[in-house]
């Protein structure tokens, strides 16, 4: 048996030779019954893993695809639903920022911002204060 | 608008009836790629219930520009691989043994089966099965894009993002271990 071409039998049976080496491998054929027979035997098995593939039955897969399609939906309905310290964080932070917001409109607003910033430079101002712009 | 493209605006949208439209027109093929690979039913329904997790749960970075057919194929394709390594019951074979490699798997694919009493029991396709359901991942990943896909060495490399030399090997050794072990029995000649 010649080892080189027993890949490129397989090759061949693929139609994944260029030109010349199938015309070499087809001149070899025609002299040797060793690589001949290995061909037919290749070919058997590829008419079989192709037959294999188009007899493939396909059970009733609508009950999988619902139940997983369930299954998903509920996951990502519970995502969305769930409501962690960050949701909560961020609701108490706009609501604050909101009350507040009156305060930009008032007269005298601006005295306030820069008597404010005056005294953040003096003191440590707390969060609050950043909130409401003073 | 192409029709397809709505559809899959809707699933992005977690619309449960884009969904369910959209896999029952690929499911089938879906189907056959896990088959192949696993030849077994029921293990071919356990990888299709996680394909379908997953094309839903990803469906949303799926890009419209580009063909849906390929994106759903690459995740059935990565879902088989990752389940048989998932599962620890399926024999993982070390492909590092390179000279005696043939012979070790020629050993594993008879020690896994019982030949002799399976030739007499099945059909020769159906031993074929038998023996493709005991090859290693790689060689029979490469074997179900070659005969379900019907690709060409370089498109299964693209696939599985291997060298062109590696799918080549795989698809060449497999087919040497099922000729092999068949040839003993006779199942193939004329």
């Amino acid at each position: 048996m010649c080892r080189l071409n027993q890949e490129m039998l397989q090759l061949y049976i693929d139609s994944e030779l260029n030109s010349l080496e199938k015309l070499l491998l087809e001149e070899h054929l025609k002299d040797c019954a060793s690589c001949r027979k290995e061909l037919n035997r290749l070919k058997i098995l590829d008419w079989d893993f192709n037959s294999i593939a188009e007899k493939i039955d396909i059970p009733a897969l609508s009950g999988l695809r619902k139940t997983t399609l369930d299954q998903h939906i509920k996951e990502s309905q519970e995502g969305k639903s769930a409501f962690g310290l960050k949701n909560v964080y961020e609701l108490q932070y706009n609501t604050l920022k909101n009350s507040v917001n009156f305060i930009q409109h008032i007269p005298g607003n601006k005295l306030m911002v820069s008597s404010g910033k005056k005294l953040r430079n003096r003191l440590k101002f707390s969060f609050l204060s950043k909130i409401i712009g003073l | 608008m192409d029709i397809w493209i709505s559809l899959i605006r809707r699933c992005k949208n977690n619309d449960k009836e884009a969904l369910n439209s959209l896999l029952s027109h690929h499911e089938a093929y879906l189907y056959k790629v896990c088959y192949f690979y696993s030849q077994n039913q029921e293990t071919a329904l356990d990888i299709m219930q996680e394909v379908f997790l997953k094309i839903y749960r990803s469906i949303h970075t799926f890009d419209e520009n580009r063909p849906l057919l390929p994106w759903l194929k690459k995740i059935a394709v990565n879902t088989c691989l990752n389940f048989q390594r998932d599962n620890k019951k399926y024999n993982l074979l070390s492909l590092d043994l390179e000279s005696s490699e043939g012979f070790c798997l020629r050993d594993t694919i008879v020690s896994q089966m019982d030949v002799e009493g399976e030739v007499i029991r099945l059909s020769n396709q159906e031993l074929i099965g038998k023996c493709i359901g005991a090859l290693p991942p790689n060689y029979r990943i490469a074997l179900t894009l070659k005969y379900i896909e019907d690709m060409s060495y370089e498109e299964i490399a693209a696939v599985l993002e291997q060298p062109l030399g590696t799918v080549k090997s795989n698809i060449f050794r497999a087919r040497n271990l099922l000729k092999n072990t068949l040839q003993d029995y006779n199942l193939l000649e004329v």
